[in-house]
């Protein structure tokens, strides 16, 4: 994707994000706060040139993408460098923006606290909530540098 | 984990769903596949497709055998012989909430 569709996208989940709450909504909440912060990076990534725009979307499996065809039709291709679907998926090389520190600390909660029964407690939105808006201000210096 | 968790996950995201409105696609989308994977573990452990400690992270990592066997057993669920015969979802309701009837143990 390209660094202002993934801000757009940013955008959107952050607005959802503030709608819904941690507790009542803990799920939805918590993938609004692993969409945002995705989203960000990927464009914290091709600012800082250590992954690059590209016209294809991330599918669920890595190195993976949708990409469009000349007549207007979509195909899956290896494509490699571009869209990370979560921190480590796939693996990039290079220097990585400080966000994805934060990133992974979300990451953690993902399938023990939404796919499992870990309990959501007050310390996991804290951490979540911590963690995402050092993503959030980390990533921004580096799209906004 | 076990099927009533699944549900009541599923059940919660359905309801935080309820907040969120055609502009918010993507996260209709997201919670559409949230929910519907709790539910789809919520039947694939009910119809002892899959052991409490095997959950499926989406539908599309089922294997082709799985696939068979889950629609044969969908199909049992209601009464019928004969799997394959889609309707997946449309049977969530009728069988798997309301409690189902007999199922076939796993091979």
């Amino acid at each position: 994707m390209r660094t202002d569709a993934h801000v757009e996208k940013f955008k959107r989940f952050d607005r959802l994000h503030s709608r819904l709450d941690p507790r009542a909504d803990f799920e939805l909440w918590y993938w609004m706060t692993l969409n945002a912060g995705t989203a960000i990076i990927n464009a914290a990534l091709h600012a800082a040139g250590v992954t690059r725009e590209h016209d294809s979307f991330a599918t669920q499996i890595p190195n993976i993408y949708s990409v469009p065809g000349a007549d207007g039709t979509r195909h899956l291709e290896y494509v490699f460098g571009v869209d990370i679907i979560h921190v480590g998926m796939p693996k990039i090389e290079g220097p990585l923006p400080p966000a994805i520190a934060a990133m992974e600390i979300i990451e953690e909660f993902r399938d023990p606290c939404v796919r499992e029964d870990r309990p959501i407690t007050d310390e996991v939105v804290r951490a979540c909530c911590d963690a995402y808006a050092r993503c959030v201000a980390a990533a921004k210096s580096c799209v906004e540098a | 984990m076990i099927p009533e968790l699944h549900r009541m996950k599923a059940q919660r995201i359905e309801t935080s769903m309820e907040k969120l409105s055609d502009a918010d696609y993507e996260a209709v989308i997201e919670g559409s596949m949230l929910a519907g994977s709790h539910w789809l573990n919520f039947a694939c452990h009910r119809m002892e497709l899959t052991g409490h400690s095997a959950d499926v992270m989406h539908a599309e990592f089922l294997t082709g055998a799985q696939r068979v066997e889950l629609s044969f057993r969908s199909a049992a669920c209601n009464g019928s012989n004969r799997g394959l015969s889609g309707g997946f979802r449309s049977r969530r309701s009728a069988c798997w909430r309301t409690g189902g009837g007999a199922l076939p143990q796993t091979a």
